[in-house]
């Protein structure tokens, strides 16, 4: 009976290897793509039109709108299209990608009722540790996603660190420099996307 | 319930060999892939067993072969990789499913007492 418990161990073992090490195509490179445009419009339209948000808590909720907004709607597709894309495997692996990007929406989330509730003066810091978060949800995907996601963490990082010594200076959040950030971050993501989805149709 | 309990069909053929189940295996947790010599190491076969097995699968298209070209040391020598295929992934995970069904049933019928017998 022993045998029959180490066999079936050994088996949930090598289907969790074979999950972690396949590439989760459970995103679109389109849904990435409108993401980053709704962004710039987003960005552009608050620099354009401040009588929109003329509060920084008002601009920060409508950032942190998009940020939620977004990470539900790629939540669903990763389970949506993970099906059709994954098999057997599906489940395991779009598991996998949420459990490495929950701590960080979770972090996110309460940082910024943090900040609303005890340091409403210091709200100009959530968009920054926001971008910083998303970066680090890049390195922690880096296993399941092509290998340049890195460079879209190492980006999201950097820009959450200028937005930091941008909002340090005038305790505001730039809306255009906010806009560029995210626009470029999930544009990049997207191509990493599109060609690793056209080199997996061309057979080597 | 279906007329056919123990029919098991995810247990694949191509799968249910063992130098080929130790292939698999091995390539499982190995997203860039294994050269032809570590995959000859580590499942125990000779280069014409191995290239015989790798071509079931690849037929199947559950791995895929590429040359490419190797640096060790100083010198520069073609090798080949194996990788396994997204759809040989999604096929493999299906047979580990079916084998781990058998086996829970195996279980589950050895510890059910027989008829006729003391508990």
């Amino acid at each position: 009976m022993q045998d029959v418990e180490r066999a079936i161990a050994e088996i949930a073992g090598i289907r969790s290897r074979l999950a972690e090490s396949s590439q989760f195509r459970g995103y679109s490179p389109e849904s990435l793509g409108v993401i980053g445009m709704i962004a710039v419009v987003l960005g552009v339209v608050l620099a354009v039109r401040p009588a929109i948000a003329p509060t920084l808590a008002a601009q920060v909720l409508a950032w942190g709108t998009l940020m939620l907004a977004a990470s539900v709607s790629l939540t669903v597709e990763a389970l949506v299209r993970a099906r059709g894309r994954h098999g057997a495997l599906a489940l395991d692996m779009a598991r996998a990608v949420l459990k490495g990007m929950l701590p960080f929406t979770v972090t996110g989330a309460a940082t910024a009722i943090a900040l609303v509730a005890y340091a409403p003066a210091a709200l100009w810091l959530a968009p920054a540790l926001w971008l910083m978060l998303v970066g680090l949800v890049c390195f922690s995907w880096k296993p399941m996603m092509p290998d340049a996601i890195v460079w879209a963490g190492v980006w999201y990082l950097g820009a959450g660190i200028a937005l930091l010594v941008m909002g340090g200076r005038t305790g505001q959040t730039p809306p255009l420099a906010m806009a560029a950030a995210i626009g470029i971050g999930h544009l990049f993501i997207a191509c990493l996307l599109h060609h690793a989805e056209r080199d997996a149709r061309t057979p080597t | 319930m279906t007329s056919s309990p123990f029919a098991y069909p995810g247990l694949d053929r191509v799968f249910h060999e063992r130098a080929r189940l130790g292939i698999m295996t091995s390539l499982a947790g190995r997203a860039d892939g294994l050269s032809f010599t570590e995959l000859k190491q580590l499942c125990g076969v000779t280069d014409g067993n191995l290239n015989r097995h790798l071509q079931v699968l690849e037929e199947a298209g559950h791995v895929a072969l590429s040359r490419q070209v190797a640096r060790t040391g100083g010198s520069r020598r073609p090798q080949t990789r194996v990788l396994l295929t997204e759809a040989g992934r999604a096929a493999f995970a299906t047979y580990l499913d079916e084998l781990a069904q058998v086996l829970a049933e195996a279980r589950a019928a050895a510890t059910r007492p027989m008829k006729g017998l003391p508990a």
